[in-house]
């Protein structure tokens, strides 16, 4: 399903009463905060099928392209769907649309995911956002302390650490609202680099 | 197992070879292992940097099939079909774009 296609069957089944935006084969309600909230048809390599995502996507940490890691394909992670079954597409976008939640919700999502014992450097770092976004200073230390530990094996392994001990600081030294202020400067970045509507300042409070 | 669903896969496909054919085999064989309903199982994935991103983003690399959580995958599978083999680099920059801690996994070639 090409992205024209993909519009076509998903504009009419997302809610009227709603803003949405699409960007190739994503919607997303605008504006978008600290995680981008949406509904994704992911092609496949081998036929027209597409993999339909609920898409959850901490905008906190930089990004130049779409993250998947926090999303959930609908249908399980081998589940296509095919422009002639018209009714499993409804369905399955909607299933997605429903699911959707508010963005607390998604960082609740991200922090039960934790995992003190994962050796996933990325896991640790998003946690931590989250956390320190809902206001944990304690536990974001934590899972950042796990994320800027050890020896990394990639050079984007280097760049996690870095940025998690730049916010770790932040917290320490100059205070929450400070190092939440580094996360919102990393969310304009990304969304930037995206090409999503971010909100205004004034809409952020809160 | 996933061989055994290769083979039915190539099976209900014909025979042939190129290019074409092989992706007439894969998407065969990803319609057998969704039928399979395993939830343990995921086709096609995407990751780069440790990341899982979606199908075609620049310098990303494209699984057949995964293994355990996105996040935390336990084993890779590339399906091969004719003269096509999975030579070490692949292996290697398979394994170089997995989410960290997760790079040593073993990536396994399937083939009918």
């Amino acid at each position: 399903m090409k992205a024209a296609e993909w519009k076509r069957a998903v504009r009419p089944l997302l809610p009227a009463d709603q803003p949405w935006e699409v960007r190739g084969t994503l919607c997303y309600r605008p504006p978008v905060r600290r995680v981008l909230l949406g509904v994704m048809g992911e092609g496949s390599g081998f036929d027209k099928g597409v993999y339909i995502w609920r898409v959850t996507m901490p905008l906190f940490v930089p990004s130049e392209n779409v993250v998947l890691s926090w999303s959930e394909r609908i249908g399980g992670g081998s589940r296509k769907y095919y422009s002639y079954d018209e009714d499993a597409v409804a369905a399955a976008v909607s299933s997605a649309v429903e699911a959707l939640g508010t963005e607390e919700d998604a960082l609740g999502e991200i922090v039960v995911r934790d995992d003190p014992a994962s050796p996933n450097r990325r896991l640790h770092e998003v946690v931590g956002y989250a956390r320190l976004l809902l206001g944990d200073s304690i536990g974001a230390r934590e899972s950042l302390a796990r994320a800027a530990a050890g020896v990394p094996k990639a050079p984007w392994g280097q760049e996690i650490i870095e940025r998690a001990r730049q916010v770790g600081r932040l917290l320490d030294e100059e205070g929450g609202d400070r190092a939440v202020g580094q996360l919102e400067q990393w969310c304009d970045q990304t969304a930037g680099a995206l090409g999503l509507r971010r909100s205004v300042a004034s809409d952020r409070r809160g | 197992m996933l061989s055994g669903l290769a083979s039915k896969a190539q099976a209900t496909v014909g025979e042939g070879s190129g290019a074409v054919y092989g992706t007439a085999v894969h998407s065969e064989f990803a319609a057998e292992i969704n039928a399979l309903g395993d939830s343990n199982l995921s086709t096609e994935v995407s990751y780069l940097n440790g990341e899982v991103v979606p199908y075609g983003t620049a310098g990303s690399v494209r699984l057949d099939v995964v293994g355990g959580d996105i996040l935390e995958p336990q084993a890779a599978y590339d399906l091969k079909t004719g003269s096509a083999i999975l030579t070490p680099a692949r292996i290697a920059q398979i394994q170089a774009n997995l989410p960290e801690g997760y790079q040593d996994i073993p990536v396994y070639e399937v083939r009918p």
